[in-house]
Parts: structure tokens; sequence; C-alpha cells
């Protein structure tokens, strides 16, 4: 049994506007110690995704859909057992750093209000001091007094971290670790989240839209687009012999590659384009693509393709 | 902030220029009961220094204003000085009571709503308390007096004696700040529950509950604070009609009764220590605002 | 602009309150300083007199509907001189900076000093009793806020492409306030406008319910308040009615204030506040 089974979830949103689905029938599993990678652009859904599984969404949000976690279904859990694993059992690292934080509280205070065991305050600070210290601060004392607009983003995000896996969760989510960072500190972010990887018992679910973080962190990735999951494979498959067109318009707009962007605009979630919704963009788009919305289809044991005519 | 103060007190000084007719005249000739004869008025003057030049005598008055001698009443003939400081205790303890009132359900509304923002009881009150805020001061003094005073007997309605004697006018004197509070809070908590953070600190693991109060609270009460300094000011500045409504004995019944009887000094009075008051309370918010925000305090920056 | 329930409520209010004062003469019944003192507190809903008479025999019904005149006459033109002085103040403050804006700035926080009520009072027991007294006394201090308000968005304004184009092409200062500035001030103002006339005719009415206001025996509905208060428990319908009518009208400013500022919720997410 895996650590994290996802079947069918969908999230969709009530807006004045209309109904915009976010994600739609989503299923995947994370196993014990595994890493791994959800690959999409801004817009994709791949942030709800996460945001689902800890079941934070707004009141607007609705759910359907099954999530085990080793076994237990966690969307129809109460809430206050819920509030039991968040922080405990999974563990959670959100997007934006330099907002992520409380200004007027002190990092020690937004750290030790994480640790879920019930011990006297000196020895949750002294827990907190040594998960700084292991991160990477040098003065942990100092960090810990601090407020987080005196540090730098790469160290909100590093203390974050902490915060995130200071109890050991088996599952540690990460929200796009990249963004709202400075580009040329990706080195770092990346050693940070291998070093979080190392832990012993620790699956990480990473959802980025930079392609060169999830293939220097993760075992397996997986490829979003408009809601759906369009490719799954491991690291090396994905990047290296990409079978959906979507994967390889992607590979083909980095840099290192050639650079050419995806023509077209992302879908609006609202109003999502008929049969596949990559169709509109695709370079290999027949007739009946406009038709058909295709189906995850199995091309090798953990290699799926959301694609008719992908190539093989 | 000492600009401000100076402007005061030359505002104050001004007012005496508003007063029609020559004030002398008017001295001496205690308010038409005769006519002082011309000489009568050129020694006056004289005697007063009132014939020297505006500037001059702005500087005389602002000397004896800052040695406490703020001239004498018109009506008791008792320094003035002495007339506010025996009433204004019983001002302050009536805006202070009147603001703890104010801040209370300020403060608990702002919560209970912000919790249950969009249900029928947020809309419920939303109408209640745009009814409530319309009603004039002395409407809503009238109707409490009636039905706890006097229906019920449940509180006194007039004079100051128990701390039974301090609900009614502090209720009356707060609550409309109360209400204005409890908004500005319920708005500013709804905003900040939209922030990261707040989705951050749910993800750890924090109730809903201890969210808003450790998280959540805290931020949005900083920009309530700041109108706190205004709020205070409004409470004083309602002091003259709640006072006079319950026979309270404060500086604010004595203005009334000040302008029934024309009494200049001790207007002119008014003006200036209203005023300092009001200034003096809004460096305490700055100051308490400096505090208890940290990112306007000096920092290091860590690297 | 989208229109909203509160602030057609808000409209209507006004509207229906300040035509049946100005058609008084046309619709009311009796005169409503006539003495009849053989009929002294009739009761209500009954004809000929439909809300009763009051202690000196004189009808309700028409006492309610002189009795705004003055008081809504005199909260009209307030607002109207608050805003003409605090937008003009404001404009010059903000527009042309430097010394003006030294001056006009040390002015406004002196004011701002003083509470609003405390100076009003002050006036009125310093110059005789009158209307002109009434209209400078509550007007003295109010301008100030509106005119801060006013300066701080001329600032922002000035900064915004459309006035550098406008210079850019050689328009000259006064041009530009004029046609630029000026209309973008309105909204702003069109919601302090509404919420500072609710808040001139509650002053009002607490000034003459205390007596120094609107003097009797003129029907105004403050003083009717006041002239009712100690027949508040044998005839409370004296005291009930021109208390509900005082409060419509501010309601009605209120909704209206607030219906405006619902619908240009946006532009004071930049933290005017409330006053």
């Amino acid at each position: 049994m895996s650590l994290l089974t996802v079947d069918a979830l969908s999230v969709s949103f009530r807006m004045p506007s209309g109904t915009v689905k976010a994600v739609r029938e989503v299923s995947f599993a994370v196993g014990e110690n595994e890493v791994v990678g959800i690959l999409g652009e801004s817009g994709c859904g791949k942030s709800v995704l996460l945001t689902a599984l800890v079941r934070l969404l707004p009141s607007n949000a609705l759910v359907s859909g099954k999530v085990f976690l080793r076994g237990e279904e966690l969307l129809t859990l109460s809430e206050r057992k819920m509030e039991r694993l968040r922080g405990k059992k999974v563990g959670f690292v959100p997007q934006n750093p330099g907002t992520s934080l409380n200004p007027l509280l002190r990092i020690g205070s937004q750290i030790t209000e994480a640790i879920s065991t019930s011990l006297r305050r000196s020895h949750k600070r002294a827990q907190a001091m040594v998960s700084l210290q292991q991160f990477g601060f040098g003065e942990p004392w100092v960090i810990f007094r601090a407020y987080p607009h005196m540090l730098s983003g790469g160290m909100q995000q590093r203390v974050l971290v902490v915060a995130g896996i200071i109890n050991q969760p088996r599952l540690v989510m990460v929200d796009e670790p990249t963004k709202g960072l400075d580009p040329s500190l990706r080195a770092r972010v990346v050693e940070v989240f291998q070093e979080v990887a190392r832990l012993p018992n620790t699956a990480l679910l990473c959802v980025s839209h930079d392609y060169l973080v999830l293939q220097r962190l993760a075992h397996r990735v997986m490829v979003m687009y408009a809601g759906e999951l369009v490719e799954i494979g491991s690291t090396k498959e994905v990047f290296h012999t990409p079978l959906h067109p979507y994967t390889v318009s992607l590979l083909w707009a980095l840099p290192e590659r050639g650079m050419r962007p995806i023509p077209g605009t992302s879908p609006s979630l609202s109003n999502l384009p008929s049969g596949c919704s990559f169709h509109p963009r695709c370079f290999q788009a027949r007739s009946s693509c406009s038709v058909d919305h295709p189906s995850l289809q199995r091309i090798s044991p953990g290699r799926w393709v959301r694609c008719p005519y992908a190539r093989f | 902030m000492v600009l401000t103060l100076l402007g005061i007190t030359v505002v104050a000084f001004l007012l005496r220029e508003a007063i029609p007719g020559d004030p002398v005249e008017i001295l001496l000739g205690k308010e038409g009961l005769f006519q002082p004869s011309p000489e009568e008025v050129r020694l006056f003057r004289t005697r007063f220094g009132l014939d020297r030049p505006l500037f001059v005598q702005y500087f005389r008055w602002l000397g004896d204003v800052l040695r406490g001698d703020l001239g004498r009443s018109f009506v008791t003939k008792r320094p003035v000085a002495q007339e506010i400081r025996e009433r204004l205790p019983a001002t302050l303890l009536l805006a202070l009571a009147g603001f703890s009132f104010a801040v209370l359900i300020g403060l608990l509304g702002g919560v209970f709503l912000a919790f249950w923002s969009g249900s029928i009881v947020d809309h419920l009150v939303r109408v209640v308390t745009l009814l409530f805020r319309s009603m004039p001061t002395f409407f809503v003094a009238v109707v409490l007096i009636t039905l706890l005073g006097e229906r019920w007997r449940v509180f006194p309605t007039s004079g100051m004696g128990s701390w039974r004697h301090l609900v009614l006018p502090a209720v009356v004197s707060g609550s409309g700040f109360g209400i204005l509070i409890m908004r500005l809070l319920r708005t500013n908590l709804l905003q900040v529950l939209g922030n990261d953070y707040i989705l951050a600190a749910r993800a750890r693991g924090l109730s809903a509950w201890k969210v808003l109060l450790k998280h959540a609270f805290p931020n949005g009460f900083v920009s309530v604070l700041t109108m706190f300094g205004l709020y205070l000011g409004g409470i004083l500045g309602g002091s003259p009609v709640v006072e006079t409504i319950f026979a309270w004995p404060g500086a604010g019944r004595l203005l009334v009764q000040a302008i029934y009887g024309r009494d200049f000094p001790l207007l002119q009075a008014f003006v200036l220590v209203f005023g300092v008051t009001y200034v003096a309370m809004q460096m305490l918010v700055d100051v308490c605002y400096f505090f208890l925000n940290p990112q306007v305090r000096p920092g290091k920056r860590i690297v | 602009m989208r229109k909203n329930g509160l602030m057609i409520t808000g409209l209507v209010l006004l509207v229906v309150i300040g035509g049946a004062s100005l058609l008084a003469p046309f619709l009311s019944p009796f005169d409503p300083l006539e003495v009849r003192l053989n009929n002294r507190f009739a009761p209500p809903f009954q004809r000929p007199h439909l809300l009763g008479t009051d202690a000196l025999g004189r009808d309700v019904l028409s006492r309610l509907l002189y009795g705004g005149r003055l008081s809504l006459l005199l909260a009209v033109l307030s607002t109207l001189i608050t805003l003409s002085v605090g937008m003009l103040l404001g404009m010059l403050a903000g527009y042309f900076g430097g010394w003006v804006d030294g001056v006009v700035s040390f002015v406004v926080n002196t004011f701002l000093g003083i509470p609003d009520v405390v100076f009003t009072l002050a006036l009125l027991g310093v110059l005789r009793p009158g209307f002109g007294t009434l209209l400078l006394a509550l007007n003295a201090g109010s301008w100030v806020g509106l005119a801060r308000v006013a300066r701080g968005e001329v600032l922002f304004l000035r900064e915004s492409g459309f006035v550098e184009g406008a210079r850019a092409m050689g328009a000259g200062a006064w041009y530009c306030l004029l046609k630029h500035i000026l209309p973008n001030l309105f909204p702003t103002m069109g919601v302090l406008g509404s919420l500072r006339f609710g808040g001139f005719v509650l002053e009002l009415a607490a000034l003459s319910y205390l007596g120094i206001g609107v003097q009797p025996p003129f029907p105004d509905w403050a003083v009717m308040l006041n002239d009712a208060r100690p027949y508040l428990f044998t005839h409370p319908h004296l005291f009930i009615f021109p208390a509900l009518i005082i409060t419509v009208v501010i309601l009605g400013a209120n909704c209206l204030g607030e219906g405006l500022r619902d619908a240009l919720d946006v532009r004071f997410q930049r933290g005017i506040g409330e006053s």
C-alpha cells in the first residue's frame, strides 16, 4: 500500500462568473520515501491540488473523489482529525515565502507553534534550534528571535521548511519552491529539499513550474495541463523521452533546448476547449482531437500518456 | 506635533477676535447693564495691555497660560483653570469608560462577525448597526434612560456616585464608536484571513480559532489601533451632549453651561484644553503603534 | 458605477423627506405655529390631526413637515460649503505643494487637533445667535477632514498618466486642475459629502436639543423633541415622531454614503477609512 493514493480527485470553484474546474479527475500514488514532482505552468491547477490534499481550500470549493493516506480516507475526515494530521503526519511548505510568514510574530514562535507534542516551552525551543541548525542556520538563536522581514527570501523559505518538517511527517508537500525567489538561488533551493528528501521515512510531493528543480529532485514526474495529468513517468523517462505533445513543447520552450514558445495561451478553466484540452496549441493535432477527450493510457508499468497519437 | 500645539493656541487666542462688539465694553458694562464711559474703557485697555499689537498680546497670553493662568470665569468669577481642573477628571473617567466599552464590544463583535461572516447573523447585524448609527445620541440616551432607568429601574440616570451611575452614560458615549470599531475590525480581519501566512499557519496544524486569535487578530488589530486616536477624540467631543443629558458633573457639561452664560474665558480655555488633550492622546496612540509593529522599529537585516 | 439597493434606498428617503419639507406650505393641513389651547394633547391617528397635537395644541404633522426646513437647509448649505472649501484647499495644497501645501497643512493639522464639536460649541458661545452663526459654527472645523482627503487624492492623481500627458502638451496648472483632477475627486467627495450631510443633521439636532441651535418657537424637529421631554411617558408620540424623522433622514444619508462607497469599493482600498 502506498503512502498516498489519490483517486479521481476533482476540484471546482463556484465563482460569480461561473464554475471553474481547477482539477479534473486526477489519480496518482506516492510511495514511502519517494519524491514525486508535478510539473505544469501557472494556472494549471497544481497548487490547488496540493491545497485540496490538506483540505485548506476556500469555502466556495467543490471537491469530489477520494484521497487515502496509508489507508485512511482524508476527504471525509472530521476537521478536528484533519488538524491532527496537518503539520504532523503531513507537512506543507507553502509558496511565496515572503508572505507566508506572519510579519508581526517572531520566527521562533511560528516554528514552535507547529510542534505537536506537549513539551515544555524550553524543550520546544531547543527542538526548533536544532532543526534550524540542520538547515544551514549557523546562529539559530538569532533567527529564533528575529522577525520575518529581517530575513532574505531564501532564509524565509528555509524557516518554512523547518516549520513544515519539525514533526517528522511522512509526507511533505512542497508548493512551488522556486516561485518568489531569485532564480540564482535555484541550486540552493534544490539542496535544501534534497536535504528534506534525505530525512528518514520522508516522501515528497513537489509541485513546480520549474523543470530544472524537478529534474534534480524527483524520482517520478507527472505533467499537468488544464487541471489534468497528461503524462506520468520516471524523471528520466519524461525529460529524455517525452511522449505527450505538451511535454515536448514545454521542453522545446526551454532556453537550453531552443526556446521555442508554445503557441497560444493556457485555456481558461471556466471555458475549456472541447475534446483534448491541449488540441488548440498542439503541433500534431488531428481533427478527432477536438471531439474526443482522451483518457490516460498505460504504455508500460508506471508510464502513462493522455494522447492517442503520442510518439513511441 | 509641536507646531500643531502652537497652532491650537493661536486658534484659541484668536477666538477672542470673533466676539461681536468690543469685548472690553461688554466686560465693563456687565453685558449691557450699563454703558461704560470712553475714559473707563481706555483705562481698562491700558491696564490690561489691550492696546498693544496683537502679537505682543498673544505672547503675554501664552505666558499666562503656560503658568497655569487661564483667566477668570465671567459667571462664577473663579479662576478658569480651577473650574476645569475640578471637572476634568469626571470627563476623563467617563471618556475612558465609554472608550473601554467601545473597545470591548468592538473587539468582541469584530472577531465574532469575522468568524460568522457571510451568514444571516452577519447581514442582520449590519442592518441593525446602520440603523443604530443613524439615531441621534440623545435619542438613544432617552430610550435607554426610559427603559433601563425609569421603567425597570436598573441603573440610575443622573449624577455621579457609584459605579452604577457610570454605566448608562458610558454605554451611550461609547456605543457609536464601538460599532465603528466592530465594522473596521471585521473588515480588516477578513482581509487578513486571505493572506498567505494564514494558510501557512493552518497547514502547520493550527486550529481555526487559534489562527484567528494568534495570527489574524494582531494583524487586523494594528490598523484598527491607528483609528483609536480619532475615536477617543470623538468620544471627548461627544461629552458635552452626554454629560448634559445625564447630569454628569464633567467638563463637557461645563462647556454647555458656558455657552448659555456666554462665559468667554471658559470657552477659550476649553478650546485649548480639549485640543491639547486630543493631540496628547494621538501621540499616545502613535507610541503604542510604534511598539506593536515590529516593521516600524529599526532592526538589522540578517545575512 | 453599478447602482445598488443601498444607494437607491438612501436617495429615495432623502428625496421624499426633502421634497415634503420643500412642499410643506402646500402639504401642511394646519399652521404649525397656531396655538389652540382647547385642543391640547390630541391623540394620533385620528382626524383631523393625523399625528395628534402637542402641549400647546399645535398640529404635529404640520410641525413635522415644516420642522425640517431650517435644519435641512442648514445641513445642505453646510455640506456644500464644507465640500467646496475642503476640495479647494485640498486641491491647492496637493497640486502646488511647496509653501502653499505647508500653510494649508499647518492649518489643517491645527484644526484636526481640536475636536470638531468643541470648536463649534465655542463659536456658538461667542457669537450672536442666528442663522449665520450656526452656519459658521458648523463649518468651522468640518472642512478640515475633507481637505486632507482631497489633498491625498490630488497628490495621487497628480502623478498619474493623463495629468502628465496634459502638461506635456502644454496645459497650464489651472486647466489641469479643473478638467482632469476635479472630476476625479467627485466620487470620493460624493461619499464623504453624503456622510457629512448626515453628520450635520445629527450635530444640528443635538445642538437644538440642548437649546443652542435652532431656537423655539420655530418648529424644528429637535426643538420638538426638547418640548416633548416632560411628556415622554404620558404622550410618547410627541417624542417618537420627531425622533423617527431625524433618524430616517440620517439613515438616508448614511445609506446613500455607504451605497456610494460600496460602488466605489476599489478606490477605497487606499485607506481613507471611516470618518
